[in-house]
């Protein structure tokens, strides 16, 4: 299937050109390059993004992305090509927006799904708000980028080597359907944005244990005046299948937001976040699990921790000191949701019910001397010792820079 | 200038008479000779044709040359126009769905020129503060007046002014976004560049809330602009006419947010004297 799906998707793609669509087109290369260094290890990578668009029409783009990276990391260098952001898409009667291909999602919370999938999407804008629904399989994906690890084997398998001569064993990212219903309004009575999106996916490897969940999500934000309040809240229901039995769990994430732009005379904001999720107890009518979103996004620049099983407090501030260079500083608190999900640095002793990881300290320094030139440089400290988990692990440190370059 | 705004894809020539007068580069007459002038001096194409429709990205490269901007590593390096079409779209001076091969209209042109005036004023205004005050306006109005090239038989730029001639509103709000303040101070400064002409602001509203509501707020927009504008001096405040229509004329449908979003405006009208 996987071999006959790309040239299906060119087919479409190309029946949708002409010799005047492509009279606008557009095409460039980027360079990324970033190194890392923690006292320990040094990673090193370097990535090529060739992309192409066209303009189609009055209402219809296409863009083609890839990127090939060569990564150095724990003494091994590895090489990846990678299909990025591909999607051809076009605006229907003023009112529709439709997308097909390799294209961009993220839930409203930024907590359950968020990244590049394959499938199609589909928004209806009208005087109650834009509805929307999108429909996409994630086996396609590279495992590392899409970083689905919502079982076990999902996680075995990211952590499997690239292997070129099993490369579609060890190269794709868990297959699963992923569907997404979603609404939301710009300004409700004229001032609260609404976010509302119902998302289900369904486990498509043939594994031995099954793991099939489906979310509902809202989310808030009140502007006023220097302010901006956010609230979300998400509930889960997930069904383990394994050897024809199944059992049903439930879990809960909350986010709470506040920014405040104070009044400087450059633009800076304050903002402290806090993102709460469920952990693991037993008891009551269906048990509580710890919440397990699709695509695992990593928190912290020292720690990348990942939900589930975890909650993070943070405060940042970020200043854009001039047109072209900009400065961040964020602290982040790390919290166990339970105390057995959470498994990574700093380890908690056997039986340990403390919660409180420590906390990061990471800055960051952000400048673009020139259109086509940036410089991102970061430096920071993890310290568990200001948690109760393991507050003598040992702290980590880190210091980063990427540059990147628009080649063409 | 009438003519080049009514173009939907303006050419070599006349790019190259427009940009060279704006810049103050060079002054011609005949679109001809400045095209050749802009050709001798590698700003356009050697290929390029003077009546053909002028490229985004060689309009780009137009711009750059005759202003005198500094680019990219890239630009640096090469000098072509595919880099300066990159760097306008960096600064922002080309919006909305484009392509470095696509042909620019005329208020494509004018737009992409008004925001590189703006943006060196500003440049000056953050060196020279109070002491070049009085030179940065003086250089101000006559880059500005150098873009309406006299027109003996018609009023020069009144037709192309309403090219920026809404300023948008969030619900419920009579605030001027940073863009639209932007938008209203190289406005103003068009029109100081033509002051036989007289303005009046309309207000107007989405239909949302009450009529009196809406009444109010749309008085309340059109104040806002031509306070702006009269501050930007454009004209004395009490030689703008200002009026709230609330809802009553719609320019989108107000069952989107879309087309009420767009319906959320002020208008600022030329009057005929």
């Amino acid at each position: 299937v996987k071999g006959r799906t790309a040239p299906l998707f060119l087919l479409v793609i190309l029946s949708f050109l002409s010799p005047a669509s492509l009279a606008a087109f557009d095409f460039g290369l980027i360079l990324n390059q970033s190194v890392g260094f923690d006292g320990e290890h040094a990673e090193y990578e370097a990535a090529l993004i060739p992309r192409f668009s066209a303009l189609l029409g009055a209402s219809g783009e296409l863009y083609l992305s890839a990127s090939v990276r060569a990564v150095y990391e724990n003494e091994n260098w590895r090489v990846v090509p990678e299909l990025l952001r591909s999607e051809l898409s076009w605006r229907v009667g003023g009112r529709t927006d439709i997308g097909l291909g390799r294209i961009r999602y993220a839930d409203p919370m930024n907590v359950i799904a968020s990244g590049l999938f394959d499938g199609v999407r589909l928004s209806h804008h009208t005087a109650g708000g834009t509805f929307g629904i999108g429909v996409w399989y994630t086996g396609f994906l590279y495992k590392n980028r899409a970083n689905i690890a919502m079982t076990f084997d999902d996680i075995m398998s990211i952590n499997t080597e690239l292997d070129w001569d099993d490369f579609s064993n060890t190269y794709f990212a868990s297959r699963r359907l992923m569907g997404a219903l979603y609404w939301n309004h710009p300004s409700l009575a004229e001032r609260v944005q609404v976010s509302v999106a119902l998302i289900a996916q369904a486990d498509l490897n043939d594994r031995y244990i099954a793991y099939h969940s489906q979310y509902l999500l809202a989310v808030i934000t009140l502007p006023l005046e220097r302010f901006i309040f956010e609230l979300g809240g998400a509930a889960a229901l997930a069904q383990e299948v394994m050897d024809g039995d199944s059992a049903l769990y439930a879990a809960f994430a909350a986010d709470i937001g506040l920014h405040w732009m104070p009044p400087l005379p450059f633009h800076s904001m304050l903002s402290l976040n806090a993102r709460l999720t469920s952990g693991r107890t037993e008891g009551g009518p269906v048990p509580i699990s710890a919440f397990t979103p699709i695509t695992a996004l990593s928190y912290g620049d020292i720690l990348r921790a990942e939900i589930p099983g975890l909650s993070i407090v943070s405060l940042g501030y970020t200043a854009r000191l001039h047109h072209a260079f900009s400065a961040a500083l964020t602290a982040m608190h790390f919290v166990r949701s339970d105390i057995s999900t959470f498994t990574a640095y700093p380890v908690a002793p056997e039986g340990s019910s403390n919660r409180f990881l420590g906390t990061e300290f990471f800055g960051r320094l952000m400048w673009s001397p020139a259109a086509d030139m940036s410089m991102n440089l970061g430096g920071g400290i993890f310290l568990p010792s200001l948690g109760n988990v393991a507050p003598d692990a040992g702290s980590r440190w880190r210091v980063e820079l990427a540059v990147t370059f628009s080649l063409l | 200038m009438q003519g080049l705004l009514a173009s939907e894809a303006v050419s070599y020539a006349q790019a190259s008479r427009f940009v060279l007068q704006a810049s103050e580069a060079a002054v011609f007459d005949d679109p001809l000779q400045a095209f050749h002038f802009a050709q001798e001096q590698n700003w356009l194409p050697g290929r390029a044709s003077p009546h053909a429709a002028a490229r985004l990205d060689s309009v780009s490269l137009l711009l750059m040359r005759s202003f005198d901007l500094r680019g990219g590593i890239m630009f640096t390096l090469t000098g072509a126009r595919r880099f300066a079409y990159r760097q306008m779209e960096h600064e922002g001076f080309i919006h909305g769905r484009a392509s470095p091969r696509q042909s620019v209209s005329g208020e494509t042109l004018l737009y992409m020129t008004g925001r590189i005036l703006s943006g060196m004023e500003e440049r000056l205004g953050i060196t020279s503060e109070l002491e070049l005050e009085a030179q940065r306006l003086t250089a101000e109005r006559e880059a500005l007046a150098a873009l309406a090239y006299p027109q003996p038989e018609k009023p020069p730029l009144v037709e192309a002014l309403p090219v920026f001639a809404y300023i948008l509103f969030l619900a419920d709000s009579t605030a001027i976004s940073g863009e639209a303040r932007q938008r209203l101070y190289e406005y103003a400064a068009l029109l100081r560049a033509i002051p036989e002409i007289s303005i009046a602001v309309a207000g107007h509203t989405a239909f949302a809330g009450t009529q009196e509501g809406r009444l109010r707020i749309s008085a309340q927009r059109a104040q806002a602009v031509a306070d702006l504008l009269a501050y930007f001096g454009a004209r004395p405040i009490g030689e703008i006419r200002v009026s709230g229509y609330g809802a009553a004329h719609p320019v989108a449908d107000n069952a989107t947010p879309e087309g009420m979003a767009a319906n959320r405006r002020a208008r600022i009208i030329i009057l005929e004297n």
